[in-house]
């Protein structure tokens, strides 16, 4: 009876000791930072929206350019909305957008400059970055035609980047 | 997904163990027409647990200490509790953080095993309240982001939370078998549910002494202990 606990105690103490303490893994559908959706609308008539030609990305300094959609293509054509990250670990992006309509390429720049809020997320996913009172300003050029009128910053708080727009480039 | 595979792990030990409850319940008739009483040993039994100061050994990132201990009050039920403290320094892939507190638990054993004789062994079921105070520390993070443009950053801090406490409730399955005259070996598997917790502003409570790890999804908690226990014999009813 004593040697049937005993093995029992051992049995015990092997499963359980072979059950704990895994890691957990961050899934896709927990929260994380969410990205800048911008849309392109039209200039003469700002309730509607107006595709781009050609459209990609880059950070001024950067080599690469910048993924556009969750498939992070970083070239899009006839497209209406695409959502790029944002840096954070700085309160500012520079990013140059760079058309190419009919073989001609034009870049623009805008700066957008926001407050960075640290949410917690989870022990396997960690922290996620949010930011606050986003401004997007347009850098003038002296020079050659700008394809950019205007910015609008419709949602000045990027939380989501699923449902929500936060700029629209009147164009 | 994961933590369901190993929830139905420990349901499945449960239902094993319980197996072992049922089948071994089948003798005690012949005894009841014994006319010989034997007479149970009352006392208090003290004893460590040594499944953390195993993992104190062989775990460089865990610190643990704990006491353990009960009082019969008649043939079948203890009084028992658990004193202990606890300390992890962890370091995982999105957070490193460190923990650190004591705990009790109180409560009561049930012994549902039939013992033969003067045997005086324990198969029992156990219900708990347990209470941690700890402090944690987050040393690093890094942020959740779905692309890989801009460099992962990752924030070495030094962010301590004191304060910290969780309440939980714990249900126990375990076994105290006596190998010498009064020693014991005792080993359980505990299931615990959250009720409070004090948790850090915009964090979480990772570790909880007493209480174990917690999980992202859920107020459930697992543990697990083995020990040595000795009875100081107080008198025989």
């Amino acid at each position: 009876m004593k040697r049937f606990l005993s093995i029992l105690i051992v049995l015990l103490a092997v499963i359980l000791f072979n059950g704990c303490e895994k890691d957990d893994l961050c899934t896709t559908d927990q929260a994380v930072t969410p990205r800048l959706v911008i849309e392109f609308r039209d200039v003469l008539n700002p309730l509607n929206l107006k595709a781009v030609d050609q459209i990609q990305v880059q950070e001024i300094g950067s080599s690469e350019l910048a993924p556009l959609d969750s498939n992070d293509s970083t070239t899009l054509t006839d497209i209406e909305t695409i959502s790029i990250p944002l840096r954070t670990d700085g309160n500012r992006t520079s990013y140059d957008f760079i058309l190419t309509e009919d073989g001609v390429v034009n870049s623009d720049n805008i700066d957008f400059n926001y407050i960075l809020e640290e949410e917690y997320v989870s022990r396997a996913c960690g922290f996620r970055i949010i930011y606050d009172n986003l401004v997007a300003i347009l850098t003038p050029e002296t020079t050659g035609t700008q394809w950019i009128n205007r910015t609008v910053i419709v949602d000045n708080n990027i939380t989501d980047d699923t449902e929500d727009i936060h700029v629209q480039i009147l164009h | 997904m994961i933590q369901k595979t190993y929830m139905f792990k420990y349901f499945i030990s449960i239902l094993a163990i319980l197996t072992f409850f049922t089948s071994n319940a089948q003798g005690k008739n012949e005894i009841e027409k014994d006319s010989i009483v034997y007479k149970k040993t009352y006392g208090l039994r003290a004893g460590l647990d040594l499944a953390s100061l195993i993992r104190t050994a062989l775990d460089d990132e865990y610190t643990g200490f704990q006491v353990l201990a009960d009082y019969r009050l008649s043939d079948r039920l203890y009084i028992a509790g658990e004193i202990g403290n606890e300390s992890l320094d962890r370091i995982s892939e999105s957070v490193d953080y460190e923990t650190s507190g004591s705990f009790i638990k109180a409560g009561v054993d049930y012994n549902f095993y039939q013992n033969w004789l003067d045997m005086d062994n324990m198969i029992y079921g156990g219900a708990r309240i347990g209470y941690a105070t700890m402090s944690q520390t987050l040393n690093r993070y890094d942020y959740n982001i779905d692309n890989t443009y801009f460099p992962v950053f990752t924030n070495p801090v030094n962010r301590e939370f004191t304060g910290l406490n969780m309440i939980w409730l714990e249900i126990q399955l375990g076994v105290k078998v006596e190998v010498l005259n009064n020693l014991y070996m005792t080993a359980n598997f505990q299931l615990k549910r959250q009720i409070s917790e004090k948790a850090p502003n915009n964090f979480d409570n990772l570790y909880v002494p007493g209480y174990g790890r917690t999980f992202d999804t859920g107020n459930i908690g697992v543990g697990y202990t083995y020990g040595i226990m000795y009875r100081i014999p107080f008198f025989k009813r």
